[in-house]
């Protein structure tokens, strides 16, 4: 053997297995990733694929059955219930641990373990927001309920149990392309994942940029740019019904004119916010209505849209409940769908529960902080983040008590969400906080056989509020506009409140028995779609400014109008693409627009708004040219009041300007301030028409015009890897129209159940039961979701078990 | 033959190896075979690359669908 050669070979050779299987050099250890028999190519899941096992566990009770079908729902059939749920969190795990751990770590503030010192700010902001502190208050009341806290016990240990099968080569693909390992699931991971379903839902607020809106603005003009009562609403509950009487009376601080409703600007901007369009459509006919004579409930919850998706179908059968519907990977139980008395959905209640108090500290220590006129004592919360191959930050918030409840001071002199120095101290009261227990609910449910059943259940729904529609065989049809709900005066909430006495804290919950519902009403249907629980004008509580219109006003006009009503037709409504907000708006345009004054391709494209049926569906030309002439009609006539505006700030909500208009042709902002003359609706309308032309040509030039090409609406994967998304769908709806398809949002799960005595149950979401990307289950539901179409549901029963739908059988035994 | 004989043999081994080692066991299952079966410098080297090269090259070519 020659030395000299041998050496410099096994030097080389040493290098490039060290660069390959680390990521000294390259981003990921390519090594490892393509290593046939340990990498990516493991996860390629065959078509054919086997999911026949026959598993034991001695932390079962009893057995459980699982058949797969050949949309790889999984049918659970188990002799004790809480072993269902150990099979339930097996199945998670199984088809979607990456997802479910990477949900959780990005709700703890974990995110910089991952991804490095990129996710700091993030996981800051989470932490101060008090998420983690939220979830251990849950899980202390969680264990307080010996029934929930065996049903979470059981779901905990089927997941890590399948965590443990794991080897580096069965690993999913997601954790070898990032280089790292899962962790043991927890309760406490548990209660995480549903406090992110309440920041998602029940956390958004403008409270910084609306202070900064009141500062610039005059009190008139601020009234105008974001009213308070909106014209078109068609609340939840119909207006006239009546109300039970108000039993507390929340009272308006003496000094409100002077400190609160007049503020000076400020400098703290959350650096992440839910999506303001978090919301969803639901509603339930009543047998009248009906052409079966049974009731017809329906629900489409509009979120993110990510592949995998947040959705698992599944069904649970036990000797106490058989339960069909979609479940979070994360928690026990489903969410929303039927069993065989009832059904049940959700809507976003969407009402303000978060607030900021403007805390006053003895010095920078932070030590003391004045409440009351005495000096009282901070505690401190010390969180450690890990970063990626850097040290850990260590971050000390303030908690402070507001009345009750010990609420960390979010933004300090060394965190502001943005990128200013910041001098002020605020401390976030989030309802969140307060301890809760969100998982019963959804057991009721699922055990739920009548009313009142349901009745006694949703009153266990605090945070996220939502608006939960219920319907049962024997005809009921029912909607609650449910949460503890904070009793507010008229404005509070909308700023930065004082925080060093208790004059502006919450001055109690809106009283259970006052939520508004409504009961198998006169109208033969009831609805939700993320607007006004009820009128705004003569309900006793505040409401806060920024609801949906036009879901709503569409579904129930269209409802109001039809009999004979029947599973298809309710498809139908639930995919329709009538935009309400352009329906409204497209008669003053065309009166208003100065033909004169457009070019020939405006002439053009003005023509096709002309014959515009204000649909937004596949095709349309006319769609697209209305968007984007509104969004330069918005800036023409705000443009200029906000000119020398200060940066964080927020422009007047969807609605209001065609609301203004409608109420007043001559709307004060139609004018530009920046010019001596005083320009009218038809000024702007043709100004902004101009100026969209250009966008409209280039558009055109590259066959985008149509709507469908220009909203280009994907499902992404959750670390936004375009190879493992779905892009460019065609798929028509939008924000203002029942089908409230955008780009990255929209109808994450819908759902038609006609309850006749054999329930028809049909639904789809955009995604796939399984979440590796390898396999043929990962996005095989998009297409069919895309296209407007749903798939029957199956509720299994014990005699199909050799239907041909069956695609394999896993036992699990003790 | 010695050429066809030592291209199996690295196949065979590293994919043994790989059963239950880390992933670079392939370049101690090809050391082994050039220890064992001596062959010129150029033709040991294209027995191991042209070996691992179809082994792990496989996956990929299966798959031009």
């Amino acid at each position: 053997m020659r030395i000299v050669p041998f050496i410099a070979a096994a030097a080389v050779t040493s290098g490039l297995i060290i660069v390959l299987n680390s990521k000294l050099i390259l981003t990921a250890p390519l090594g490892k990733l393509v290593s046939p028999q340990h990498g990516i190519w493991q996860n390629a899941e065959p078509a054919s694929e086997d999911f026949t096992a026959d598993l034991k566990f001695p932390q079962l009770n009893g057995k459980v059955d699982v058949y797969l079908d050949d949309r790889l729902v999984p049918h659970i059939f188990a002799e004790q219930e809480n072993d269902a749920y150990f099979v339930q969190g097996f199945l998670h795990a199984k088809f979607r641990l990456w997802q479910m751990e990477l949900q959780t770590f990005a709700a703890g503030g974990r995110a910089s373990e991952i991804l490095g010192e990129k996710g700091l700010v993030h996981d800051r902001e989470f932490r101060r927001l008090g998420m983690v502190y939220a979830a251990e208050i849950a899980l202390a009341e969680m264990k307080k309920d010996p029934v929930i806290l065996a049903q979470c016990d059981a779901y905990t240990a089927g997941v890590n149990a399948f965590i443990e099968t794991l080897t580096e080569s069965s690993l999913p693909l997601e954790y070898k392309l990032i280089g790292y390992k899962p962790e043991k699931w927890s309760n406490l991971k548990t209660s995480l994942f549903l406090k992110y379903m309440s920041y998602d839902l029940a956390s958004h607020d403008d409270d910084f940029e609306l202070t900064n809106a009141r500062s610039y603005f005059s009190a008139a003009d601020f009234s105008l740019l974001f009213p308070d009562i909106q014209d078109s609403l068609d609340p939840i509950i119909p207006k006239g019904t009546i109300l039970k009487d108000q039993k507390l009376v929340p009272v308006l601080p003496a000094t409100a004119d002077s400190v609160y409703f007049k503020q000076d600007e400020v400098v703290v901007m959350e650096n992440s916010k839910p999506d303001r369009n978090n919301g969803s459509n639901n509603w339930a006919v009543s047998g009248a209505k009906t052409r079966s004579g049974a009731p017809i409930l329906c629900n489409d919850p509009h979120l993110g849209l990510n592949l995998p998706s947040l959705w698992y179908e599944i069904q649970i059968s036990t000797p106490a409940f058989n339960a069909y519907g979609v479940s979070f990977p994360g928690a026990p139980g489903v969410i929303i769908g039927y069993n065989d008395s009832c059904a049940f959905g959700f809507t976003n209640g969407g009402r303000d529960v978060r607030d900021y108090y403007e805390i006053i500290f003895k010095d920078d220590t932070r030590q003391e902080y004045s409440f009351n006129g005495n000096w009282k004592k901070t505690r401190f919360r010390v969180d450690t983040i890990k970063i990626k191959d850097k040290n850990d930050f260590i971050d000390s918030v303030a908690y402070v008590q507001l009345g009750n409840n010990w609420c960390p001071v979010m933004y300090d002199k060394s965190f502001s969400g943005g990128r200013n120095t910041n001098n002020k101290y605020y401390a976030v009261r989030w309802k969140a906080h307060d301890a809760s227990n969100e998982i019963k609910i959804f057991n009721m449910l699922n055990h739920a056989k009548n009313y009142a059943d349901y009745s006694a259940a949703v009153t266990f729904l605090q945070t996220p509020g939502q608006n939960c529609v219920f319907a049962t065989k024997s005809g009921d049809i029912a909607l609650r506009t449910q949460g503890d709900w904070p009793a507010k005066w008229k404005g509070q909430g909308d700023f930065i409140m004082p925080g060093y006495d208790t004059s502006y804290l919450w001055q109690g919950m809106v009283p259970q028995d006052e939520v508004p519902y409504q009961y198998n009403p006169e109208r033969g249907f009831v609805s939700s779609a993320n607007q006004k629980p009820a009128d705004d004008v003569t309900y006793p509580y505040y409401l806060g400014r920024n609801y949906p219109l036009y879901r709503g006003y569409t579904i129930n006009k269209r409802l109001n109008a039809m009999t004979g009503i029947t599973a298809q037709d309710m498809m139908t409504l639930q995919t329709d693409n009538f935009d309400a907000a352009a329906g409204m708006a497209k008669p003053f345009i065309l009166a208003n627009m100065n033909e004169q004054a457009l070019n020939a391709a405006g002439k053009k494209y003005f023509d096709m708004l002309k014959g515009w049926d204000c649909r937004n569906d596949i095709g349309s030309k006319g769609a697209t040219v209305f968007n984007l002439f509104w969004n330069k009609f918005e800036a023409q006539v705000y443009d200029d009041e906000y000119a020398s505006a200060p940066k964080i700030i927020l422009r007047p909500y969807f609605g209001t300007l065609i609301e203004g208009i409608l109420k007043d042709s001559a709307y004060k902002f139609l004018d530009d301030i920046a010019t001596p003359q005083k320009e009218t609706l038809a000024d702007n309308i043709t100004a902004a028409f101009n100026k969209s032309i250009a966008e409209m040509e280039k558009l055109e030039a590259v066959g985008k015009l149509e709507w469908e090409k220009y909203k280009g609406t994907r499902i992404s994967h959750l670390a936004k890897l375009d190879p493992l998304s779905r892009l460019d769908l065609p798929i028509g709806g939008g924000a203002q129209a029942i089908n409230a398809t955008k780009t990255v949002h929209g109808p994450s799960w819908r759902m038609v159940i006609s309850l006749a005595a054999s329930t028809e149950a049909y639904g789809v979401y955009p995604g796939g039961q399984s979440g590796n990307p390898g396999s043929k289950y990962y996005d095989n539901f998009v297409d069919q979701w895309a296209a407007g179409k749903y798939y029957p549901l199956w509720m299994m029963t014990h005699e199909e078990t050799g239907d041909k739908r069956v695609l394999a059988k896993m036992s699990f035994n003790k | 033959m010695k050429f066809f004989i030592s291209f199996i043999l690295t196949i065979l081994l590293s994919f043994a190896f790989c059963l239950f080692l880390p992933w670079w066991s392939i370049a101690v299952a090809s050391f082994i075979v050039a220890v064992l079966i001596p062959q010129k410098p150029l033709s040991s080297f294209l027995t191991a690359f042209g070996a691992l090269f179809l082994l792990w090259g496989r996956p990929e070519f299966l798959d031009q669908q």
